[in-house]
């Protein structure tokens, strides 16, 4: 492995990523380039999937015109109705995120989930 | 005993004034003297059980009474740890 891999393994250790070789570089990894060439890859735990939702709250956030807690009632039910359409809430802790964002609970959440 | 109750009252109406039945279910909660949480997408009552209870048997009807049909209600003993709905 790198030096470079030793010298920030601390560091990865505290955020909860791993360091792999630069050839083995997947999408999503970040390469640091040491003198010029590629040494390695990092890979952030879970990073493509909380980003997606985190962008997708803040691409509708820009559409409705306010932060998901500020919105006014028929705006956070739109907002619901929103994201289940794009598919927000197949991925991870979804529900839980903008049920917090919402200021309501994840009980209500997956009630207006599942209803008929 | 503090209980919690949650319920959703259905059809969802999306789009401008909330539907009667959510209405009338936060009204029934206010007339019983409770102060009940009016959210997007459910309401929410914390108080003894002696007043949770028999205001939610009144809150059943009173959706019922108003074009509501299906509530979804949860009840959680004590300040459970759900956010505010």
């Amino acid at each position: 492995m790198h030096p470079l891999a030793h010298a920030i393994a601390p560091l990865l250790e505290h955020i909860g990523g791993t360091a792999v070789p630069a050839d083995e570089c997947e999408p999503g990894d970040i390469v640091l380039h040491w003198e010029g060439a590629p040494a390695i890859a990092v890979r952030l735990p879970g990073e493509e999937l909380t980003s997606a939702l985190d962008r997708m709250i803040r691409t509708l956030e820009g559409e409705l015109g306010g932060r998901l807690p500020d919105l006014p009632r028929a705006d956070k039910q739109r907002a619901v109705r929103l994201l289940e359409e794009r598919g927000a809430f197949t991925l991870r802790k979804s529900v839980e995120t903008v049920a917090k964002a919402l200021g309501v609970s994840r009980f209500t959440v997956y009630n207006y989930l599942n209803r008929e | 005993m503090i209980l919690r109750a949650e319920f959703t009252t259905e059809p969802f109406e999306g789009e401008g004034e909330p539907p009667a039945h959510a209405v009338a279910a936060r009204d029934c909660l206010r007339a019983a003297g409770l102060e009940p949480e009016f959210g997007p997408l459910g309401t929410s009552i914390t108080g003894d059980r002696e007043a949770v209870l028999p205001a939610l048997a009144a809150v059943l009807d009173t959706v019922l009474d108003n074009g509501g049909h299906r509530i979804t209600l949860q009840v959680s003993v004590g300040n459970a740890d759900e956010g505010q709905v």
